[in-house]
């Protein structure tokens, strides 16, 4: 059923939180953060390189990731990204707070006059 | 000392802003080389990998140069822009095109704003002019004068 979600763009706000996400599973270069959240997303959300590294510089310049370079399995040069202290702190913050404001969302959303 | 102590910052600051303009280049290559791998891997010619991964970092490109403009901000799709856009509604007000319903023999439909005469009477401590004739008495419509004495009939 998620599969026949077409591709869309991600709600304003949310792509710095879902890198973060990405990157408390594992360190990940940009290519393979943007994989990796197509494939979790199950294609609904494709990030493209346009998007991806203005926010990885953001991430970094506020020390919520950290960069070192390393070498892939195909052998190439590549700046893989993961979390720091702090980035797992504002991703907590942060996954707290999108938790509350969806279940009020949801609540407005399916609410009808005769629960009120 | 101070002098000197700035233009020491302004060259880090320089040396720095190169070294992350290089970075950048070096990882969207690795970007662009990872990107031609997978889509060969997953059975695209090679010819055409490199190109639609080209097509895809061109749009990075783009961006890198929206960042040295500093709209970093505006491009990591934190800060929602919003532009100002002059309203096309009219401003002209509504006035309904069915006529009001009849309540007395000769039908109103509000002051009459016929340009009757128009001109000036000047005294030595007066400027008045006469324009309009509201429901047929004519009145002196004060203008621009600050030493009038009050309205007056003509």
């Amino acid at each position: 059923m998620a599969a026949d979600v077409k591709p869309s763009g991600l709600i304003q706000g949310t792509l710095h939180m879902l890198i973060l996400k990405t990157l408390a599973l594992e360190p990940l270069h940009g290519y393979g953060i943007g994989v990796r959240l197509e494939q979790i997303s199950r294609g609904a959300f494709q990030v493209n390189a346009g998007s991806l590294f203005p926010a990885l510089r953001r991430l970094e310049r506020d020390g919520l990731i950290k960069g070192d370079w390393r070498v892939t399995e195909n052998n190439r040069r590549a700046k893989y990204y993961s979390l720091t202290a702090s980035g797992r702190a504002r991703l907590k913050r942060e996954t707290r707070e999108w938790d509350a404001q969806t279940t009020a969302i949801a609540r407005i959303l399916r609410a009808s006059l005769g629960e009120l | 000392m101070m002098p000197a102590r700035r233009l020491i910052a302004g060259l880090k600051a320089l040396f720095q802003g190169r070294q992350v303009e290089q970075e950048l280049d070096e990882e969207l290559r690795a970007y662009l080389d990872t990107s031609v791998d997978e889509n060969v891997r997953a059975g695209m010619a090679r010819e055409v990998a490199a190109r639609a991964a080209r097509l895809e970092t061109a749009r990075a490109s783009r961006s890198k140069r929206s960042r040295n403009r500093g709209s970093l901000d505006r491009l990591s799709g934190r800060t929602l822009m919003a532009t100002v856009r002059s309203s096309r509604v009219s401003r002209a007000r509504y006035t309904s095109p069915i006529p009001p319903v009849p309540r007395a023999e000769s039908i109103s439909y509000g002051p009459t704003r016929a340009l009757t005469a128009s001109g000036i009477c000047a005294s030595r401590r007066e400027l008045w002019s006469v324009k309009y004739s509201v429901r047929g008495t004519r009145t002196a419509v004060q203008y621009s004068t600050g030493w009038a004495i009050g309205p007056r009939t003509v």
